[in-house]
């Protein structure tokens, strides 16, 4: 009896299928070997023994602190603004929604020295406001602000968009006003777009460096977040830097996760709804 | 009374119209996709606003834009069941239907949605999610949710076009038993003339932003004013007097005389209307001996002859207003003239079936 021949499968697995999968596989080693790299060469010891030390206590408690409150500031006036954007059309819309993504691109310094020209003692509003913020808390939360809330207003504005409109009018002729069906309608369906747009921001805040550096300075306990304080050290000590470095990542990637998972399965997958 | 009349440019649409639908009744507003007929709602009900326009609800004023009036959605006591549902996904069952109730108590609220839950037959699926919910569900729900208004009028958009065809019988007999008990004026937007043939008392033929003709639904297919009409009335409607026959066959005495049989799921007695396809009935010459496999034979009158296309739509007067859709050459081959007399033949199997 002959062997039946069948045609396998897998000897012939298309060129294209195999070009995407070494693509990503690089893209993933790629972007994880940092990472990766970071916690091989520290220990759990080390980054013990850095949170006992009080720099880097006072840095995450600072950290913590002003990007939970950059956060809060973020969320509570940029959803309204995100709701407008999406469900108004007015002349010059798309002038608006480009100026509120440029700090996505603008350099992090260049923030901070744009943060300086308009609010710094010698800004253009300076006199009133410039003392109180420069190299205090309020300006790092400030500098927090203005570079991490581009990034809640534009998944916030793409998840206000996602709900159909039939939904806020089913809202309003049942009785409901604006506010009402906002709060009640408009918020809750987007939930998970709005989330997810709470854990990029979170997660830019929390590595922000540049925009601080020159508007707030690094003075510990005061202006010194994290990132601040990883590179104060990394010149001197290398080793504390390195764990101080691994307990941003970990604090980071546990917000990212935890909101995600507050979110529900959709926010996790990361696609836009 | 509900009287609106809007006028408003939308993109290519000029739309243009004047309605009026007394308490109690029910206005169809069919035609093709794109006609204004969803525009028109929400113009009466405030989610969008007309360039110039006029609607009187009663003795409420809502718009009038020459006066500068233009009450907000919410203060329109209007409810309005929406194309799809737009049933809130992330609310149960009952709470979609109580945000409806928000005038009342708290307190209260749960136990009046489940009243107006149970009066559709949908009590055990008050806790369900929309997704969880059948279509059929989820148009009961939203029509409960419509209701909870208790609204001064009551706006439907398409409420049985997302059903498969199995479950529309039953849907059309909760949304005809709702229209009869409304004491408010209905408005009822249907791109299927048989739909609103069969649940509208008068029937608005809208076409490119304009009402080209209104009439019951039967007159409207009886004496098309247009080929556009006349392609549209896709349906004939008869009312009478059902009693179940032998066979599982229901026997209709239709009004005005005759009778005719169907072979449908419905109501077995009592007070109906029935539906034909024009394409489902045959004409033949009254001397014609009746054959075939065709139970129902009505005899009729022609009183309008309409090329519609390749088809010609016959209009006839039985005891009822009725119309046939022949082709051309069986058209030429009969001579059909207007007042010849002729014999109205369909199957009982081609009639569909809704109490009344």
């Amino acid at each position: 009896m002959s062997p039946i021949r069948q045609p396998s499968r897998t000897a012939r697995a298309p060129l294209f299928a195999v070009a995407l999968g070494a693509s990503t596989a690089l893209v993933l080693t790629f972007l994880a070997l940092p990472v990766l790299a970071i916690f091989l060469q520290t220990s759990p010891s080390r980054m013990l023994a850095s949170l006992g030390e009080p720099e880097s206590t006072e840095a995450l408690k600072l950290s913590l602190e002003t990007t939970s409150l950059a956060v809060v500031i973020i969320v509570i006036v940029g959803t309204p603004a995100a709701f407008l954007l999406a469900t108004r059309s007015f002349p010059g819309k798309p002038l608006v929604v480009t100026l509120v993504e440029l700090p996505l691109v603008l350099p992090p310094v260049a923030a901070g020295i744009g943060l300086l020209a308009a609010l710094g003692p010698h800004g253009l509003l300076g006199g009133a406001v410039g003392n109180s913020l420069v190299f205090q808390t309020a300006g790092v939360v400030l500098a927090l602000v203005f570079v991490a809330s581009p990034f809640y207003l534009r998944q916030a504005q793409s998840a206000f968009a996602a709900v159909d409109r039939s939904f806020l009018d089913a809202s309003r002729t049942l009785g409901a006003g604006q506010a009402k069906t906002f709060a009640r309608v408009a918020i809750p369906m987007a939930r998970s777009g709005l989330m997810a747009g709470l854990a990029l921001a979170w997660g830019r805040a929390l590595g922000e460096f540049g925009a601080t550096l020159m508007f707030a300075g690094s003075i510990q306990g005061i202006t010194q977040t994290v990132p601040l304080a990883i590179y104060d050290r990394f010149a001197v000590d290398f080793p504390s830097a390195l764990a101080l470095s691994a307990i941003l990542v970990i604090v980071s990637a546990s917000l990212l996760v935890s909101v995600k998972l507050l979110a529900g399965p959709e926010a996790l997958s990361g696609a836009p709804r | 009374m509900l009287r609106a009349e809007l006028t408003d440019t939308v993109g290519d649409l000029e739309l243009d119209v004047a309605l009026r639908v007394p308490a109690g009744r029910c206005l169809a507003l069919t035609g093709p996709s794109g006609a204004g007929k969803t525009t028109i709602l929400r113009m009466i009900a405030g989610t969008t606003s007309p360039r110039r326009g006029r609607v009187l609800c009663g003795e409420q004023l809502w718009l009038d834009t020459e006066r500068r009036v233009d009450t907000p959605p919410e203060g329109r006591r209007c409810g309005y069941v929406f194309q799809d549902y737009a049933l809130f996904p992330h609310l149960s069952a009952w709470r979609n239907v109580a945000y409806g109730l928000g005038e009342m108590p708290r307190s209260r609220r749960r136990e009046r949605a489940l009243e107006l839950l149970e009066r559709l037959g949908l009590s055990d699926r008050a806790d369900a999610r929309p997704a969880t919910l059948s279509g059929g569900e989820r148009q009961r729900v939203a029509l409960a949710r419509a209701l909870a208004r208790r609204g001064d009028l009551l706006l439907l958009d398409e409420p049985l076009s997302a059903l498969d065809a199995r479950t529309r019988a039953e849907a059309a007999q909760a949304v005809a038993e709702i229209l009869h008990d409304s004491e408010a004026p209905v408005i009822l937007v249907t791109h299927d003339f048989a739909d609103a043939a069969l649940l509208s008392d008068e029937t608005a033929v809208v076409d490119r932003g304009r009402v080209v003709q209104q009439g019951t639904a039967s007159s409207l297919a009886a004496r098309p004013a247009s080929a556009f009409v006349a392609n549209l009335s896709g349906a004939v409607v008869l009312t009478g007097i059902a009693r179940p026959a032998d066979n599982g066959v229901t026997a209709i005495a239709l009004d005005g005389g005759g009778e005719v049989s169907a072979v449908a799921t419905g109501p077995g007695e009592g007070p109906v209307a029935i539906s034909v396809y024009p394409w489902e009935i045959v004409i033949q010459p009254p001397d014609a001996a009746p054959g075939g496999s065709a139970q129902n034979h009505l005899p009729a009158q022609v009183v309008s002859v309409t090329t519609v296309g390749n088809r010609v739509r016959v209009g006839l007067q039985a005891s009822q207003p009725l119309a046939a859709e022949i082709t051309q050459p069986a058209a030429r081959e009969l001579g059909l003239d207007l007042g010849s007399p002729v014999i109205a033949s369909w199957k009982a199997t081609a009639t569909r079936l809704i109490a009344l």
